[in-house]
């Protein structure tokens, strides 16, 4: 029972799957399968970023916000005829410097991460409103490219492998899990804490403003609404993926991949079955509560007793 | 609490006793509940170059689809002591407060494009015939439909069901397969997209997946056309028409997107809403609720249907087709 | 709340903790006046109280949630579902009794579900509201398929309209509020509990229930502030209050309750709550867009943030 309860979110997808499967042959075919990646790329890619955060036991609720402004920022310098790769550059040093901001009102403001992403969350939201004029901008077709299957999948696939490959075999990889697992003992073990805990959140920017860059590449827009939301839909991902909200705990593979494909899956599945669309919140909203309830349910025994 | 607090918290006391606001140019308040489409950014131009015509000054607020901000937005107008509201409602219920407050304090106020509910409150809206124009849309489709003989699964984005006009055309489009859609349109999806892009794009994206056979789609607004087209495009069925797999698309508004559109060749037809025509009888309603006349509760926008078989002779009285990218 | 003897040279301009955010408030307010007179107008002032009033109830909920270590994503989500189910009772019934008594009742299940997820089931705060909150409003959406309810009963609409009723029932709120954590057992608990949950338990204080008592006023109170936005709307809407998520928070943060819990004092709320309602006001009649002041608050919880933070340093 443990051994099953360990890979909750993994047998959830497998339901899922199975179910939609079942319900409705289409969803197992290669062409759905395909498109179930692609739509997940974005997520994938930021509730990577948010893994690392999270590690940390911080947390960046700006995300979105700097999802949009990287769009907003990617979005102007397209309409006003520069190259698609100067855009995409630019959306990443974007995304890295909003990651900086945040990181360094954390690291030498001492402000806890909540309160300073929530500004930031703010701020950043304003700031792009005012970018972009809270008016809708459609971008020139070279975007839809990154939207394409094959890009899609590949750039959330270099994320994912090269985020995993650092927190599984670097020295920094494991300095994060040690930070997170107990910052005044990693301190006293002569981590450089602020240094770690500044890089994270710089390369949770970056992430924002690739999962930007997938996102635009589907919709071909930026809307006022952009990125509303995502940093939440990350932290759930990340969540599910087995990452602890507290630090120390968790990963990118299988973790943050598994929580955003079965929130994805989730949500295809009911669309390609028919659902009543306004059931969709509800269902996903029960999904992530069973996952985060079998996780519990996990540490529980596995600890013996529920660390607050 | 020392003396330094008490004498603080006297300020704003002080201060209320003394307020005054000298003579000014006129103000219109122009109150827009989004400016997310082409259309609401043709509109909120449109008024603010009317305004400036009939020498009023526009004082612009934009309430990102919230209501209460909206109410807020209202009563600092009141607050300000504005000549005449101009609104944009968010929805048909949640402006009545507003006209209600606008009444109370003697300002005129008209409504831009969308209705209020029944009410006893005093407004002028200038609304198009959302109904019937997007019934005439529907209707030129099926027939475009029924010219290539085939039966078709049809595919239809609704708008946020809060806004009167969504329901319209909804309603509109309901009409038109009912009246000569039979045997030749079946509907097989309705993609609610709550006018927003990310949950139009997801929607017909997995519509198409569930039911890759649509070949007749019909989106009650024109800003969400490039969603469509991002969904064609990767289910491979964005072809030209007169061409193999041409799926057949209609919108409604006629903003510059759908102008393209139809000189390329891949939108069938659009219903248009004469956007300086709003705009101008809402100045007016305005600027003439001020003199005192009595006024309509109502006033019709005609609109028409662009397509492209009277692409031509419609272009100059098109707003999309008139606004240079 | 000690005077510092060390500090003896400025003695006169310490202000007692407590009060700060409001002498903060009446500094803010002396300046926007100065800037434009309009916000001293009468009519603006009953637009300040109008817009505080339900801002101060969530973030009233959210200080009770946060110091017992916790905290409420679902206020708003609760706000949504509460309006439009008193709207369909009313519009049943006909009554606004009926339709308020229904919403309170609704926003204290609410809370009990929340409270029960996280102190039996022993979920984190964070994801349990994260989850009610998507599910509320999914909920509240689905019940009415989109649609507005208008058409409520006229004495329910007196009830949002008339600020002084409005204030009044904050002002019950806050007082109730402040004399159940200063000066109840119930009070006593939640602080002990927010401080260091362990040696609570320990003590042999009921953690659960005290937790969820505090969801429990957190749902409670989303409602009162439905109940009042539902009536001064006069529709029952499903995405009541969208946007007030945020602003719940930043208020609660800027009055300085902690996150990690067992600090928190009505003042210090009602002070966060009205500093953004006038912050709000005042930067709209100057003209700012709402994308600017959104700026202008992000700026303001990172200043007050930033200056908490050195403060406790230099102590």
């Amino acid at each position: 029972m443990k051994r099953l309860l360990d890979h909750a979110s993994l047998l959830l997808l497998a339901l899922a799957v199975l179910v939609f499967g079942l319900m409705e042959p289409r969803f197992w075919s290669w062409n759905n399968l395909t498109n179930l990646l692609t739509q997940s790329s974005s997520a994938m890619v930021a509730a990577t970023g948010m893994t690392f955060v999270l590690l940390t036991a911080g947390v960046d609720l700006s995300l979105g916000a700097i999802m949009f402004l990287c769009a907003a920022v990617a979005g102007k310098l397209a309409l006003a005829g520069h190259p698609v790769g100067l855009c995409v550059a630019a959306m990443l040093v974007c995304g890295a410097m909003c990651g900086a901001v945040n990181a360094s009102a954390i690291v030498w403001l001492r402000v806890l991460p909540f309160v300073v992403t929530l500004a930031t969350l703010y701020l950043g939201r304003g700031l792009a409103l005012s970018v972009t004029e809270t008016r809708a901008m459609n971008l020139p077709e070279a975007f839809l490219t990154f939207g394409r299957p094959a890009c899609a999948i590949a750039i959330a696939a270099a994320v994912v492998i090269a985020a995993e490959v650092t927190l599984r075999v670097t020295v920094y990889g494991r300095h994060l899990y040690a930070l997170g697992a107990g910052r005044r003992i990693a301190e006293y073990a002569g981590l450089p804490a602020r240094r770690l805990t500044f890089s994270v959140y710089v390369v949770c920017g970056a992430c924002a403003g690739l999962a930007a860059l997938l996102t635009l590449g589907q919709l071909g827009a930026v809307s006022p609404k952009f990125g509303e939301n995502r940093e939440f839909t990350a932290i759930a991902a990340a969540v599910l993926g087995g990452t602890s909200l507290f630090g120390g705990r968790g990963g990118v593979f299988p973790g943050a991949v598994l929580g955003a494909l079965l929130m994805q899956s989730i949500e295809s599945g009911l669309v390609m079955v028919n659902a009543d669309p306004y059931l969709y919140p509800m269902i996903m909203a029960a999904a992530i509560f069973a996952a985060v309830l079998l996780d519990a349910r996990r540490r529980a025994t596995q600890d013996g007793h529920y660390r607050e | 609490m020392n003396r330094f607090c008490r004498s603080f918290l006297l300020l704003p006391l002080l201060l209320s006793a003394c307020n005054d606001s000298g003579p000014q140019k006129p103000k219109i308040g122009v109150a827009f509940e989004t400016l997310q489409t082409e259309f609401w950014v043709a509109g909120f131009d449109a008024i603010k170059a009317e305004c400036a015509k009939a020498g009023y000054e526009a004082v612009e607020a934009v309430a990102d689809g919230d209501a209460n901000r909206q109410l807020e937005q209202v009563q600092n107008f009141i607050t300000r002591k504005v000549d005449g509201i101009i609104l944009v409602p968010k929805d048909a219920n949640t402006c009545l407060p507003m006209i209600k407050a606008a009444n109370d304090a003697g300002i005129p106020i008209s409504l831009f494009n969308r209705p209020s509910a029944q009410t006893d409150a005093k407004s002028v809206a200038v609304v198009a015939d959302n109904f019937a124009l997007t019934k005439e849309t529907v209707l030129y489709m099926i027939g475009e439909a029924k010219k290539t003989g085939q039966k078709h699964h049809a595919m239809v984005i609704m708008g946020d069901l809060g806004d009167m006009n969504a329901i319209g055309r909804r309603d509109g489009f309901d009409a038109a397969v009912k009246e000569a859609g039979e045997g030749v349109i079946e509907v097989v999806s309705r993609v609610p997209s709550e006018w927003n892009q990310e949950k139009a794009q997801a929607g017909v994206t997995n519509a198409l997946q569930a039911n890759p056979a649509i070949s007749f789609i019909f989106t009650s607004s024109d800003f969400l056309l490039p969603s469509i087209v991002s969904a064609l495009k990767a289910a491979g069925k964005y072809h030209k028409s007169g061409g193999p797999g041409h799926v057949i698309l209609g919108g409604f508004d006629g903003d510059a997107t759908a102008w393209q559109m139809l000189q390329d060749g891949y939108l069938d037809a659009t219903g248009v809403q004469d956007v300086y025509f709003e705009a101008r009888k809402c100045v007016e309603a305005v600027h003439e609720m001020k003199a005192g006349k009595t006024l309509p509760a109502l006033i019709q926008d005609p609109g028409f249907v662009i397509h492209r078989d009277n692409m031509k002779e419609k272009a100059a009285q098109m707003w999309g087709a008139q606004i240079k990218k | 709340m000690t005077e510092h003897a060390a500090k003896s040279s400025v003695r006169t301009l310490r202000v007692p903790e407590n009060y700060r955010g409001l002498v903060a408030c009446a500094i803010l307010f002396g300046v926007m006046a100065i800037l434009t007179r309009d916000v001293a107008a009468a009519g603006n002032l009953r637009s300040i109280g109008s817009s505080v009033v339900p801002l101060f109830l969530l973030a009233l909920g959210q200080m009770t949630v946060m110091i017992s270590g916790g905290i409420d994503l679902s206020v708003t989500g609760t706000m949504a579902l509460v309006s439009v189910a008193g709207a369909v009772v009313m519009r049943e019934t006909g009554s606004a009794f009926a339709g308020v008594t229904a919403m309170l009742t609704a926003g204290a299940g609410v809370g009990m579900l929340n409270g029960g997820a996280v102190a039996w089931l022993r979920l984190p705060p964070f994801m349990v509201t994260l989850t009610s909150q998507m599910f509320l409003s999914g909920m509240a959406v689905w019940a009415v398929q989109s649609k507005n309810i208008g058409g409520l009963p006229a004495g329910f609409m007196g009830l949002g309209k008339e600020v002084p009723i409005a204030a009044g029932a904050a002002v019950v709120c806050g007082i109730v509020g402040h004399l159940l954590l200063r000066r109840s057992v119930w009070g006593r608990q939640l602080f002990a509990a927010g401080f260091n949950a362990e040696t609570a338990r320990f003590s042999g204080l009921p953690v659960p229930w005290v937790r969820i008592r505090s969801y429990v006023a957190s749902g409670l109170l989303a409602a009162v502030a439905a109940v009042i936005l539902t009536a001064r709307l006069e529709t029952g809407s499903p995405v009541l209050g969208q946007r007030m998520l945020l602003d719940v928070i930043g208020a609660a943060v800027l009055g300085g309750v902690s996150l990690r819990g067992g600090r928190g004092h009505v003042l210090w709320v009602l002070g966060g709550a009205l500093f953004f309602a006038i912050l709000d006001n005042a930067l709209n009649l100057l003209g700012l867009s709402h994308f600017r002041i959104m700026m202008v608050k992000g700026g303001v919880i990172l200043a007050a943030a930033a200056l908490d933070a050195w403060r406790i340093k230099a102590r």
